[in-house]
């Protein structure tokens, strides 16, 4: 088993709605879902393989969302692993191998 | 006394602008132009810092924030949602100060206060839509979405897999620059960036994948319309938050240039949207000292109640509002000479806002007593607020 870490900070205000991350293995198809009405800091355990990693949510009216994927990945994560977006509507998409 | 005062000016705006990272700012301008005329009177957001009256004899210096908005100078963390969802005394504590001078810049006293919401359901930044139509709405997209990208991606990394041996470095760039196509175009679309598809799609093909294979697996639905409702929601759903109650109790005082105490004021505001209109209690209890020839204390009850109606909006802004309110005056201790005890009045105000800071209210009042119309037309230069004596000083 691997472990990947997801470190999701909501800042100027709170999430209107939860924060959703979905790790998806491109091959088998298996999925692991986790929902948060707050920031956090959180591990996942997955087997080695090829993922995608997704996050939805709302930004505060007037805040930020900032994300951090790490791990030690064979290859990326992909198109970076830090994002921050102030855009009223979340959705990030992660690919990596790990 | 005049260099003093233009340099308190300036070091007051420059500590301000110090102070205020960007988002900051950003909080300010989008709270502030929401809001109607009449709700700025009562709490303002973060910081406020104006001037009135600087062509004319009375000029002043005001500076008003949040206990929130000056924590918020010396702790970074505090914008954290989870610190700031333990700030909630902090952010509904306003503290409002104002120095005051004569036509030549000669200090004349000082006016301070405090005030605090009770009940502050408007407060946008703690927002909950878990359980409403928008949720619901985004929730279908994102399901959708979240297939639609995954669906991207598999087909990409199967691309990939077949040219394995020639995957570099390039590789990994062209793939990653695959992903950042998919990730912006999906993100440009739900945000309703729709002026920037056209640019945009020339160089990213995901933009059309997207709404092809969307409107492929939900036929009887268009996209774009889908991601306008789910916008659309979250605007009613803001604006909702305007209808809502807000309750507060504020203490004001003002002294003269020796530092005497010239007024006290203890008000509370209660005001409650009801569709259109907005209910709005005000009530006044003044403590003041007339000083004209000899000193009197004089106490006065001030008490209005009447109905506020948002005219019209223009760009999710108020610009122009009626209010129309019945007034009840008392003086409880020492009326003048020839000054009525009691005083019954109908009023209205029309508020007229000329650009985001200006707002033009045109008051009229009626004696219901004596039959007599009253008029007062002011112009107010508006630094996120309004004069919070108006009231007092028709």
């Amino acid at each position: 088993m691997k472990t990947i870490k997801v470190k999701v900070r909501i800042s100027g205000g709170l999430a209107p709605v939860p924060i959703k991350v979905e790790i998806k293995n491109v091959d088998t198809r298996e999925e692991i879902e986790y929902e948060s009405p707050t920031s956090f800091n959180q591990d996942f355990n997955i087997e080695s393989g090829r993922y995608t990693l997704q996050l939805f949510g709302m930004n505060p009216i007037n805040g930020k969302t900032e994300i951090e994927v790490s791990g030690s990945f064979t290859r990326g994560p992909f198109h970076n692993a830090k994002r921050v977006t102030a855009k009223p509507f979340i959705t990030e998409l992660f690919y990596f191998e790990i | 006394m005049k260099k003093y005062f233009i340099s308190l000016l300036l070091l007051m705006s420059v500590h301000v602008v110090l102070a205020q990272d960007e988002e900051v700012q950003k909080f300010r301008e989008a709270t502030d132009n929401s809001k109607s005329g009449n709700y700025k009177e009562v709490l303002s957001n973060l910081f406020q810092l104006g001037t009135s009256n600087l062509t004319g004899p009375n000029k002043s210096v005001e500076f008003n924030s949040t206990l929130y908005g000056i924590k918020s100078i010396f702790c970074d963390s505090i914008t954290t949602d989870k610190v700031f969802s333990e700030q909630k005394f902090s952010r509904n504590l306003e503290f409002n100060t104002k120095l005051n001078f004569d036509e030549q810049f000669n200090y004349k006293g000082f006016s301070g206060g405090i005030t605090y919401a009770l009940i502050n359901q408007r407060d946008k930044d703690v927002a909950n839509f878990k359980d409403t139509d928008l949720y619901k709405n985004l929730q279908f997209f994102n399901n959708q979405s979240s297939e639609i990208q995954f669906g991207f991606v598999n087909d990409l990394t199967k691309i990939h897999d077949d040219f394995v041996d020639e995957l570099t470095k390039t590789g990994d760039k062209e793939l990653s620059a695959k992903i950042e196509a998919i990730n912006i175009a999906a993100s440009i679309l739900i945000n309703k960036e729709f002026d920037k598809i056209e640019e945009l799609s020339k160089s990213n093909i995901y933009f059309d994948k997207i709404i092809t294979e969307f409107e492929n697996r939900n036929k009887s639905i268009n996209l774009k319309d889908y991601i306008t409702k789910i916008n659309k929601l979250r605007k009613e759903e803001y604006s909702n938050l305007e209808k809502k109650a807000l309750w507060t109790v504020s203490l004001n005082g003002t002294t003269n240039d020796k530092g005497n105490n010239q007024k006290l004021t203890f008000g509370t505001v209660f005001l409650q949207g009801l569709k259109r209109l907005e209910l709005d209690i005000r009530s006044n209890l003044i403590y003041s000292d007339t000083l004209i020839e000899k000193s009197v204390q004089r106490l006065e009850l001030r008490n209005c109640a009447g109905l506020n109606y948002k005219m019209y909006k223009r760009n999710e802004q108020s610009v122009f509002e009626i209010k129309l309110y019945m007034e009840y005056n008392s003086i409880l201790k020492n009326q003048l000479p020839d000054e009525k005890k009691n005083s019954f009045l109908a009023s209205s105000d029309f508020r007229l806002r000329v650009t985001k800071d200006i707002w033009i209210p045109l008051t009229i009042k009626y004696d219901i007593e004596k039959s007599n119309f009253l008029g007062f037309l002011n112009v107010t230069y508006n630094f996120g607020k309004e004069d919070k004596n108006k009231l007092e000083n028709k």
